[in-house]
């Protein structure tokens, strides 16, 4: 039986620079100490049998690329990606516990996932800053 | 200056026009005669007042490319986000307003998504490409 879902998180690539260019980078005016940028991000969602009904298979992938002013706040950046790693665990959890009843459904619901995984995303990462800061 | 802002929106332009605008980025950029500098993953191209900053690379190809313009002045700055966005070879989705000094959103270039974000702080322009669309930002 396929796996029912994965998130796939490149090994964090790191960057020091100066304030004048974390603004750029982080598009941000705030007193930060850098931040963190997803990118590739992609989910991709596939419809399976289950027995009488149909589920979802999903695999996500982001590559995480950290501009900071100093090498020891990458930890706390790290802290992000787990808490996004474990939210996502959660999310896709759900999403791969529903059963539909039939194949259309299945593959409509997915196509919905994969078009607002971006906002998902976007959501997952305000939680995050919520939770850790 | 002025000739200066056009050669850098000439080569906007001719980047959102290519089929594969990050694979075509550098060379484009390379064109552009300004200084160049190398930081292992990512490539600048500095004028005198402009920077285009490619990366991080995966492989042969810049997954961003960041445009920074610093204008004589904020009138002159946001003429310049205005012949940005008329420069897009379609109209991005949010559909950007007028006088906007901040916006992210999504293009679609050859079937592929784009994620553009164009900041406006006084008279500094910064224009962003995004490779598969529109990036996630975790601030710290």
């Amino acid at each position: 039986m396929a796996q029912e879902w994965s998130v796939e998180v490149a090994v964090p690539r790191q960057r020091i620079v100066k304030r004048d260019e974390l603004v750029i980078h982080c598009r941000n005016n705030r007193e930060i100490a850098g931040c963190t940028e997803l990118l590739g991000e992609m989910l991709r969602c596939d419809c399976r049998r289950a027995g009488e009904r149909w589920a979802i298979t999903a695999r996500a992938q982001f590559v995480p690329y950290m501009y900071v002013l100093r090498a020891d706040v990458a930890g706390h950046e790290q802290l992000h990606l787990d808490d996004l790693r474990d939210q996502l665990a959660s999310y896709f959890g759900d999403l791969t516990a529903r059963r539909y009843l039939d194949g259309e459904s299945c593959r409509s619901a997915a196509e919905f996932e994969m078009a607002v995984f971006s906002l998902r995303m976007d959501l997952l990462r305000k939680l995050s800053n919520l939770r850790l800061h | 200056m002025i000739l200066a802002a056009l050669a850098l929106v000439q080569f906007f332009e001719r980047v959102v026009h290519q089929e594969q605008p990050f694979a075509a980025a550098t060379r484009l950029a390379e064109r552009l005669g300004a200084k160049a500098s190398d930081g292992g993953d990512w490539r600048r191209f500095e004028g005198e007042d402009f920077v285009v900053e490619l990366g991080p690379y995966f492989g042969r190809t810049p997954q961003k490319i960041v445009i920074v313009k610093r204008a004589a002045n904020p009138e002159l700055a946001a003429a310049y986000v205005q012949q940005i966005f008329a420069a897009l070879p379609a109209v991005p989705d949010p559909r950007p307003s007028l006088e906007v000094t901040s916006y992210r959103g999504t293009l679609v270039i050859g079937r592929r998504p784009v994620g553009l974000e164009v900041g406006r702080v006084d008279a500094t322009v910064t224009v962003t490409l995004v490779a598969g669309g529109p990036r996630i930002l975790v601030p710290l």
